[in-house]
């Protein structure tokens, strides 16, 4: 599953941002497999926001998800946000929201 | 129809100095909070030759402080964003848009390279880009409330920042920003000036001298040197 996704830091928030190659995002259904891994804070169309093992995340359309740590004093490292993809990517695939 | 100097004719300078900035072309590095305060200043003082750099997309946390990051531009490439903005108040403007800037990015037919990139190994890559090019390279920083703005034509970037002999290490020099929008435009508007001020032959603040800001201050600008 690691194919599908490349992890950056992110140098204006501190956090980590997860692109995924070459493919978009259905949010409706990004929203669907939230349910089953964490929770869903809500879904503008362009822009959903979510909570995953500690994580808030901002997923776009584009295949972006911008992660930062929910608890701030806690600096996210490359190897978790990794994992979290690969969850992350489980469960889109198994939703159909990878386009 | 040709209205630009009903647009622009209002600005203080005569038309010799107006047709210069119209004619020159301006580079610019990084489309957030400086850049793109950066390109509206010299958009909205008649310059129409740009040369922009950005890989990025608008996003949730750029709202705080980025002039084009808006609902309807929200996870839109910054480049296109700020070209759909140009277009609308100068229809003529000619604008080349590149990803991110590189060691090896062309600055080919560029005149004056400005800053708004947020790293700092960004901004040395530019700097050497910009001497190996016999270009001005006007540097532009802002966090917080604060900021550093200056024009590197000859004296050394490396030198002025203490840059680490060994360039592999400047990752951890990434800036993790808190950027209150006007500490952003006020760096901007300082930098774009000084771009100006180049174009028409006025005098620009060249490093080592430097000029800073910090907003929270009752005195909040001075000029100091690097290095």
């Amino acid at each position: 599953m690691t194919g599908f996704f490349v992890v950056e830091p992110c140098n204006s928030s501190g956090g980590f941002e997860i692109k995924l190659r070459d493919r978009k995002l259905d949010l409706a259904r990004c929203g669907k497999a939230f349910e089953s891994i964490g929770s869903m804070i809500g879904n503008t169309g362009i822009v959903l926001l979510a909570k995953v093992d500690g994580y808030s995340l901002s997923v776009y359309g584009s295949g972006r998800i911008m992660v930062k740590s929910v608890d701030k004093k806690k600096k996210p490292k490359k190897a978790d946000i990794e994992t979290l993809a690969s969850k992350m990517m489980d469960a889109f695939v198994k939703e159909g929201a990878l386009l | 129809m040709d209205m630009y100097w009903e647009k622009f004719g209002r600005n203080p300078f005569t038309k010799t100095q107006q047709q210069q900035i119209r004619g020159t072309t301006f580079a610019i590095v990084g489309l957030g909070g400086t850049g793109g305060f950066i390109f509206e200043n010299l958009l909205r003082a008649g310059a129409e030759r740009f040369v922009l750099f950005d890989h990025d997309r608008f996003e949730l946390s750029n709202f705080n402080r980025q002039l084009f990051c808006s609902d309807k531009t929200l996870d839109k490439p910054k480049v296109s964003s700020a070209i759909d903005h140009a277009k609308s108040v100068n229809k003529d403007v000619r604008i080349k848009t590149n990803g991110r800037f590189e060691k090896g990015s062309s600055l080919r037919g560029v005149d004056i390279l400005l800053d708004g990139a947020d790293n700092l190994p960004t901004k040395l890559t530019m700097a050497r880009s910009a001497r190996k090019e016999g270009i001005p390279y006007v540097f532009c920083a802002a966090g917080s409330v604060r900021g550093l703005v200056t024009v590197f034509t000859r004296y050394p970037f490396e030198k002025a920042f203490q840059v680490p002999t060994d360039t592999d290490d400047l990752g951890r020099y990434s800036v993790c920003a808190t950027v209150l929008c006007p500490a952003a435009s006020f760096a901007a508007s300082i930098a774009s000036s000084q771009a100006l001020n180049l174009c028409v032959g006025k005098p620009v603040v060249r490093a080592p001298e430097a000029v800073f800001f910090d907003l929270f201050r009752k005195d909040f600008f001075w000029r100091s040197e690097l290095g």
